[in-house]
């Protein structure tokens, strides 16, 4: 469901900044071409790497002795307040 | 009657007066308004005009010699007619039951007076205010009440401007002089120094009036109530109501510190748990969380990133930049590990209104190295914040991230600068706690009825007088003590 909000999100900035690019001036256009060729690059380098939420990826590169337990089955990591279930999604 | 003090005849105030108000802000209107009603013959004061002066703004300067950081205390206050008023936002709501307890995080004794006395007058008040018909009683029944949370209940006044709303009242009263561009540079002590005899009302021009009265409020908003008390010390050399050196200290504000960011994982966050103005309702911590984990009161509410909006000239690139990382998970994820200022429209900021505790080292005071145009000390601010505060703050994020992740529908990411305390603890420009009400004198300045404690017709009006600060917007608790205080006073000169 969240992927579905994603892209729909995604779609409907992507629509509005179609719609402002035709009035840009010729440097912006530039500058805004530019910058969607490297991030379109940086896109299929990291894809290929399959990471899935930032909060996953923080516990899977957190040591352990850095985790602190919040009580109640709940997790500080990296900054993030996660579940336990997180904790093991990202030791899968 | 509604007039410019330098337009006003030397020697034509005529005095004695039922009752002199210094301050025309939500406060001193409320009392004025309320003895005038019952009879009594006020003279009220405002020290700056009808709109904004330079010469009336410099009488607000002042700067922080505390170990916090505090940039409001210019800009939170309003020196001209109506006050503050002039540019509040208008939340209205009432302090909890549990506020008014005695609790273990206080060092000093909590309210004097209970809940239901200081709400006696909370119809009037809200009638004030222009919204007689709130409800603002708590919610339990929504998605978030569950656990450590409630919903907290508040109401937008229009917002109320006092100068504009009572305008041309004041200019019809018979019984209200009010004056503006008049300030109030001391109070004199009768000649056994026990009661206030007069005022010493000073012009810009520097012609001084004398004028007599039975009764004297002060309404300058906290922090110059304090520094007010402190200045008035020529027959006292500490001040007034300073016996036991309680002027000025807990001044207390309202934390508004962002202390993270949300990122939501699920749908039901936005079909069920937020509003349509794309905010959440303003959660407050259960009284059962608050006792157990020994924290302060407070609100928390998350704002939908997706109502931020970039500005200038890289606007579009921005805009274009954010659409795209945002819409590739991976990208994104990488990042915002580096970039922690670029948010996703699936992400909510955090605003929130957090409990400051009484602390004696909290403090306004005054400079003497440094005078305004009247040769009054100006102010100094010492802000400090104790490890009871930190402990509210944090224990309040964790139990919303505890929250979002129980039911899998967000998660919290804490910011770094929480965990080791570096972060700005912000403002809310509710000033608060400088003049507290207590029992004891030894442990505040004024007593029940909002009399400076040793003094028998001196009283202070506004949030200075609050012993805690609660968790709420405090406007409609310090005009329901207003309605209180000029009932008091209408009661103690038989005008009921």
């Amino acid at each position: 469901m969240a992927d579905q909000s994603l892209l729909k999100t995604f779609g409907d900035q992507t629509k509005a900044v179609a719609a402002s690019v035709s009035d840009m001036p010729t440097r912006r256009k530039v500058l805004l071409g530019g910058t969607a060729i490297i991030t379109i690059g940086a896109i299929g380098l990291s894809a290929a790497s399959g990471e899935s939420s930032p909060f996953i990826r923080a516990a899977k590169d957190t040591p352990r002795a850095d985790i602190r337990d919040l009580g109640d089955g709940f997790f500080l990591v990296d900054g993030w307040v996660l579940t336990a279930d997180d904790l093991e999604r990202a030791g899968e | 009657m509604l007039r410019d003090f330098g337009t006003v005849e030397p020697g034509s105030l005529s005095g004695p007066y039922d009752l002199c108000v210094a301050g025309t802000g939500p406060a001193g209107m409320t009392v004025a308004l309320k003895v005038a009603a019952a009879g009594g013959r006020v003279l009220l004061l405002e020290g700056g005009g009808l709109g904004p002066t330079p010469e009336s703004r410099a009488v607000y300067e002042g700067r922080n010699v505390g170990t916090v950081p505090y940039g409001h205390i210019e800009t939170c206050r309003l020196r001209q007619f109506g006050g503050t008023s002039g540019h509040w936002a208008g939340r209205c709501a009432i302090f909890d039951r549990v506020d008014f307890e005695q609790r273990d995080i206080f060092d000093l004794p909590g309210w004097p007076i209970s809940y239901d006395e200081t709400y006696r007058h909370l119809d009037e008040a809200k009638s004030i205010l222009d919204i007689p018909d709130a409800e603002l009683t708590l919610e339990p029944a929504t998605p978030w009440a569950e656990g450590p949370f409630r919903i907290g209940a508040y109401a937008m006044s229009p917002p109320t401007r006092f100068g504009v709303k009572y305008k041309a009242e004041l200019e019809a009263s018979g019984n209200i002089d009010c004056l503006y561009n008049a300030n109030v540079t001391d109070l004199r002590l009768d000649e056994n120094g026990e009661r206030i005899s007069a005022v010493v009302i000073t012009g810009y021009d520097g012609r001084e009036e004398i004028v007599e009265a039975a009764e004297f409020v002060i309404a300058f908003g906290a922090m110059e109530n304090a520094r007010f008390l402190l200045n008035a010390n020529t027959q006292r050399t500490e001040g007034l109501g300073n016996q036991n050196d309680m002027v000025g200290r807990t001044f207390m504000e309202h934390f508004n510190v962002d202390f993270g960011k949300v990122l939501t994982t699920d749908e039901r966050f936005w079909s069920e748990f937020v509003e349509e103005d794309g905010r959440t309702p303003p959660l407050m911590p259960t009284v059962a969380k608050m006792q157990d984990a020994d924290i302060g009161n407070g609100i928390i509410t998350m704002i939908s990133a997706a109502q931020q909006r970039y500005y200038g000239r890289l606007a579009p690139y921005r805009e274009a930049r954010r659409a795209i990382i945002c819409g590739v998970k991976p990208l994104r994820a990488r990042v915002q590990e580096n970039d922690s200022s670029l948010t996703c429209k699936d992400e909510y900021f955090i605003g929130t209104l957090t409990e400051q505790v009484p602390n004696r080292e909290s403090r306004i005071l005054v400079d003497p190295d440094d005078r305004d145009q009247f040769g009054k000390p100006k102010l100094l601010l010492q802000y400090e914040v104790t490890d009871q505060d930190w402990k509210t703050i944090e224990s309040h994020a964790f139990e919303l991230g505890k929250l979002l992740a129980g039911k899998d529908i967000a998660r919290l990411r804490v910011r770094e600068g929480l965990l080791d305390r570096t972060i700005g603890v912000g403002a809310h420009c509710h000033h608060m706690g400088t003049t507290r009400m207590s029992d004891d004198a030894k442990d505040g300045v004024v007593d029940k009825d909002c009399r400076v404690h040793g003094i028998p017709n001196l009283y202070m009006a506004g949030a200075s007088v609050f012993p805690t600060g609660g968790g709420v917007n405090p406007t409609l608790t310090l005009v329901s003590l207003a309605v209180r205080l000029g009932e008091h006073l209408n009661a103690k000169a038989g005008r009921l």
